[in-house]
């Protein structure tokens, strides 16, 4: 046992010592590490040998153990874990202090005692150049020597790593004084002289550190920057003792560093050479501000300080970040200025090049002392560079995620180094929320097309898809988007007028990839490379991973069915604003390929809808075309598009007398009908359809495709040329409401006017001229005429309603998914829960329910 | 895609859900499961009857040929009432049930001849034959070779 | 002013002439189609008996087939078909 320079320890206590360094010392060390582990906080006892004493020397054994081991790290003695003793003469340290905390203090602590000792590793002369004699007063300093005077370094630090947090920490725990430690007094004076040291060290800082901090390497920056390298260890004092806030130290280590490395750049002439220009002559440099520059000297003093940060072996503790900061800098400025908004070419490569050379600056700057380091090292310092460098690049890529998105597939490239970036560096979390906000702020809102919201919307499934085949990516990010197309009327409209259009992209997919897969099925062949789902993947049930392009519109609505009754409401209302039964090759073909996709029986009542077109068709020709056709004769053209009702989504009820001749035409129709179709008849939907009017008038005729509630109002002013409302809305069976607007028609086309007093009339033709818009000569009714299809399930639901009553009443309360399930085994309502839920959310404002805990039930 | 069985199932259910008729509700909850090939349905005795505020439980069982094949359909549950017609193992001596089935008539039909045919019972008695019967019946009433007495009862 | 039509397209439904909306066997209403049809009208026609009452020809045709009395399901008479 030999510990030079401290206070003879005591007779008891040394045999205390010789007791616990039995042979085995190695792996009595392993056990108390072991049960440091596990006994975390409460004091347990240990079996065959006595706790280890808090303050003990390592014994002679211990230390050939572990020179063996070649462990000379902190944590593999003592500072290692969080520090929990387990001997009862002491009180366990407190939680809070952490491990990493732990040896960062150690670490101080072992450069206080390598700066007391004047020696060891760091060669006298080196060490007075970089520690400068007034840090330690000379008194304190032979003080010092008389306690310590140490001659092997190595052991003193040894003893510091294993004793001195303890006994750092010590003081804080034990209120009532007993010291019964010679160390630690030992400690104490190191303590004091460090303290002291740096108290006196502030006062000269906050002289100097002032002009350093302010300026940006300006005028003079020399004189404090060398200064700064100087007292790097006064100032790492002064931070330990929290004299010096830690924002100033954080400025005066970034400027520390951006000076440093800027110079260093100039010197070597590999900054960017449009923003530096060295030999401008008479003007100060611009690294460094001086005339004549000084770059080469801070260089010097800069390196200088490096490797005594390094030799204090606070380089990372204290510069670390800093330096981070300085590199994250410089690349930052680099990849700005090379990708600046160019997403169609790749940027990797380039990167890549920039960063071989920047890299091998970054170590000769910085790590000076790894320029001779083994390849290993510097690999991995090259590394941990590379990962920052596709850090940020990734994180400049999706900061400007929606442009590139909209831009894709041009923008393909740029995402290719996206993924090549999020392999190496996980930064998902940052894609999703940055581009889901720039989606809501950038695309849903009421200014932005459908059109276009949609095509966003695709491009980015695609685009997520891309960078993410998996989806997962996709399918974090596209919820609102989801959501807010939904609320839009016009969606389904747009989604299959693109499927529908043969030169869309949507088409194209469609043809593509026609198959409809069951999702259930699950493919048991590759279970192998299953991989779980990321635990921040939502259980969505519209899962866009596996899904194609047209499952991901779909998925808008929810559900198949839902969608395909929105394709038949918009099936219905195009065939039904046909000039007459015609041609729907067009629509035959889209449904094709739709009955691919979905399976046949879900399509099954389109596809009747256009058999019944067709069949009109026939039956028009048979009537007007053929050799003794039943009605060639009439003196109207009546063309009948003849639907079976169940197929179709239901009719708006409207009463509407028409013209006589009109109204006869439909008799004559109906028996023509009858005589070939047994049993059967027809019911005439008179307010649905398309009129071709040719209306002369003042010399002018126009030609105009009307609806038959505008031919029929028109019609009534041939017998009589002035009509008071009344007068008209009783002749024509319709509201008086509904006939201003198709007056309105009439009016805008120059043909009647309004006499005041509801009665309107022609005009009249010499005086008023010509009509003024008989260009447009298509404006039929805008309303379709059918009811909305979630209006129709509406409806459907409120016949629920009694049963609904029924099993609350019963049940008392439940939830919408159940509500829904025992909705859904009628399968012949067809709502989404989403519908569902906006029928019950409306009960309850009528308070017909209440909706408390996440569950309905019936008001009390 | 549900078989037709099934389709006509759903109709029956959807009419007897959105307009309940007196006297006989469907227990939803058993069905949950989304088999519509098992129903129970609860019976009231008519009021002014000797059933009156009595519950009953039928169940009733349906092939995939209905409703061209009639449903099986029993007594279930505590309550078995005690009738001429009904034995205690809840079967049923009723002729629609086998012979007299047509595939125009319904669950709802079924429900209201069996609370009919309670309702004029004039006396709570079990048939005269029930304990040999319930001895050696088959569990399907559909395979009892019928005799149908009385068709006052 | 004189308006001269020159073509009314407009839309009718059909309806089959029967004395009920809905088929006694298989409860779909006779505009559409028998359970196992998917086409109605031509292809799922009406039958009428002598009793009057109508059915999809395909349920009568499968109740029929299942039956050795060939009554109709409503009156229970003797089902024969109506000629037209």
């Amino acid at each position: 046992m030999f510990f030079p320079g401290l206070h003879p320890v005591s007779k008891e206590s040394r045999t205390v010592f010789s007791v616990s360094g039995s042979p085995d010392v190695s792996q009595d060390d392993t056990s108390t590490v072991t049960q440091r582990r596990t006994s975390s906080g409460s004091p347990s006892k240990k079996k065959s040998r006595p706790p280890p004493l808090p303050f003990r020397l390592p014994t002679e054994d211990e230390e050939r153990a572990e020179r063996e081991k070649g462990i000379a790290g902190p944590s593999s003695i003592g500072g290692g874990d969080d520090h929990m003793s387990t001997t009862p003469t002491k009180t366990a340290p407190p939680h809070y202090i952490k491990r990493r905390n732990m040896e960062s203090k150690e670490a101080t602590l072992r450069s206080i005692l390598r700066l007391l000792a004047f020696g060891g590793h760091i060669p006298r002369e080196a060490a007075k150049k970089i520690y400068p004699e007034y840090l330690i007063e000379k008194e304190r300093l032979t003080d010092l020597q008389k306690v310590i005077s140490l001659p092997d370094l190595d052991k003193c630090l040894r003893w510091c790593r294993s004793t001195a947090p303890d006994l750092f920490w010590s003081p804080f725990q034990r209120k009532d004084g007993q010291q019964s430690m010679e160390e630690w007094k030992c400690f104490e004076v190191v303590h004091q002289a460090a303290s002291s040291t740096a108290v006196k060290f502030m006062a000269m800082m906050d002289k100097s550190v002032k002009p350093f901090s302010n300026a940006k390497c300006g005028s003079n920056s020399f004189e404090p920057f060398q200064f700064l390298c100087k007292n790097l260890a006064g100032l790492i004092f002064a931070s330990y003792r929290k004299n010096v806030k830690l924002s100033t130290i954080d400025e005066i280590f970034e400027n520390f560093y951006s000076c440093g490395f800027r110079a260093w750049m100039h010197l070597n002439d590999v900054s960017d050479n449009d923003t530096m220009d060295t030999s401008a002559g008479g003007d100060s440099c611009e690294a460094c501000s001086e005339n004549p520059c000084v770059c080469s000297k801070i260089t010097a003093v800069f390196k200088e300080a490096n490797l005594a940060l390094h030799a204090l072996g606070l380089m990372e503790e204290l510069a670390g970040p800093r330096m981070y900061n300085v590199i994250q800098g410089d690349i930052k400025q680099h990849i700005h200025k090379c990708v600046s908004e160019k997403y169609d070419v790749g940027h990797l490569d380039a990167l890549m090049q920039w960063f071989n050379k920047r890299n091998k600056i970054w170590i000769e700057t910085i790590y000076p002392w790894m320029v001779d380091a083994s390849e290993k090292q510097l690999k991995r310092i090259s590394e941990e560079f590379l990962v920052l460098l596709l850090e940020i690049y990734g994180k400049c890529i999706i900061s400007d995620m929606f442009s590139i998105i909209i831009e894709f597939p041009e923008s393909q490239p740029i995402l290719d180094d996206l993924r090549f970036c999020m392999k190496q560096v996980n930064l998902r979390s940052e894609l999703v929320t940055d581009l889901k906000t720039a989606l809501e702020r950038r695309l849903l809102n009421a200014g932005v097309n459908t059109d276009n919201v949609l095509e966003a919307y695709v491009a980015t499934v695609r685009a997520l898809k891309f960078v993410d085949p998996s989806g997962i990516l996709a399918q974090l990010v596209t919820p609102p988007v989801r959501e807010y197309l939904r609320l839009r009327e016009e969606t389904v409209r747009v989604i299959l007028v693109s499927l529908t259009d043969e030169s869309g992209e949507l088409a194209e997919e469609l043809i593509k990839n026609p198959t409809y897969v069951d999702k259930k099925t699950v493919n048991m062949t590759n279970w192998r490379s299953w991989v779980p789902d990321p635990i921040d993947v939502p259980k969505d049930k519209h899962n866009l991973r596996k899904s194609d392009l047209i499952e991901a519109l779909v998925s808008i609505y929810g559900s198949k069915t839902v969608f395909i009754d929105e394709y038949r409401a918009l099936l219905a209302d195009r065939l039904l604003r046909m000039i007459k039964p015609g041609c729907i090759t067009r629509e035959i073909k889209c449904l094709e390929l739709l009955k691919l996709r979905f399976g046949e029986s879900d399509l099954q009542k389109c596809e009747v809808m256009l058999k019944d077109v067709s069949d009109s068709q026939r039956l028009n020709v048979r009537f007007y075309e053929e050799e003794g056709a039943a009605l060639v004769n009439s003196d109207v053209k009546l063309t009948g598009l003849v639907v079976s009702a169940q197929f179709w989504p239901t009719f708006k009820k409207e009463t509407l007398e028409l013209p006589k001749p009109v109204e006869e035409a439909m008799e004559k129709y109906t028996k023509a009908f009858e005589m070939i179709k047994g049993n059967r008849t027809l019911e005439w939907q008179k307010q649905i359809g398309t009129v071709e009017v040719e209306v002369e008038h003042g010399g002018t005729t126009l030609t105009l495709i009307v609806s038959p509630a505008q031919a029929t109002v028109l019609w009534h002013f041939q017998d009589k040329e002035q009509w008071g409302l009344e007068e008209l809305s009783q002749i024509t069976g319709t509201t008086p409401s509904a006939l201003k607007s198709r007056i309105a028609f009439w009016i805008s086309k120059g043909i009647l006017t309004n006499m005041g007093d509801g009665v309107y009339g022609l005009v009249d033709s010499v005086s008023e001229g010509k009509p003024t818009a008989s260009r447009f000569t298509e404006e039929v009714d805008n309303d379709s005429p059918m009811t909305s299809m979630s209006t129709q399930r509406a409806t459907e639901l409120q016949m629920f309603w009694s049963y609904i009553e029924g099993m609350l009443t019963n049940l008392e309360s439940l939830p919408l998914a159940r509500i829904h399930s025992m909705l859904k085994l009628f399968a012949t309502v067809e709502c989404s829960s989403e519908e569902l839920q906006k029928f019950l959310d409306e009960k309850v404002s009528q308070n017909m329910l209440v909706f408390s805990a996440g569950q309905y039930q019936l008001p009390k | 895609m549900s078989t037709p069985s099934e389709r006509r199932l759903q109709k029956e259910l959807m009419s007897m859900l959105k307009e309940p008729p007196t006297g006989m509700e469907v227990d939803t909850a058993v069905m949950e499961h989304n088999d519509l090939h098992t129903w129970h349905v609860r019976l009231t005795g008519a009021a002014g009857t000797l059933y009156e505020g009595e519950n009953f439980k039928l169940q009733f069982k349906f092939s995939p040929k209905y409703p061209f094949d009639s449903p099986e359909v029993t007594f279930t549950g505590d309550n078995i009432p005690l009738h001429p017609h009904v034995y205690s193992n809840g079967h049923i001596c009723l002729s629609i049930l086998t012979d007299d089935w047509s595939p125009a008539l319904s669950v709802q039909a079924v429900c209201l001849s069996i609370i009919s045919m309670l309702s004029s019972s004039k006396e709570k008695k079990r048939p005269p034959d029930d304990a040999l019967y319930v001895k050696t019946c088959s569990k399907n009433p559909k395979k009892t070779k019928w005799w149908y007495h009385d068709d006052t009862v | 002013m004189k308006v001269k039509i020159k073509g009314w397209n407009t839309v009718a439904v059909w309806k089959w002439l029967a004395n009920d909306d809905k088929c006694g066997i298989c409860r779909a209403p006779f505009d559409g189609c028998c359970s196992d049809c998917k086409v109605p009208g031509d292809d799922c026609p009406l039958v009428w008996g002598v009793c009057s009452h109508c059915f999809h020809m395909h349920c009568i045709m499968k109740w029929l087939a299942a039956q050795q009395n060939q009554i109709c399901p409503m009156c229970r008479q003797d089902w024969q078909l109506k000629s037209e």
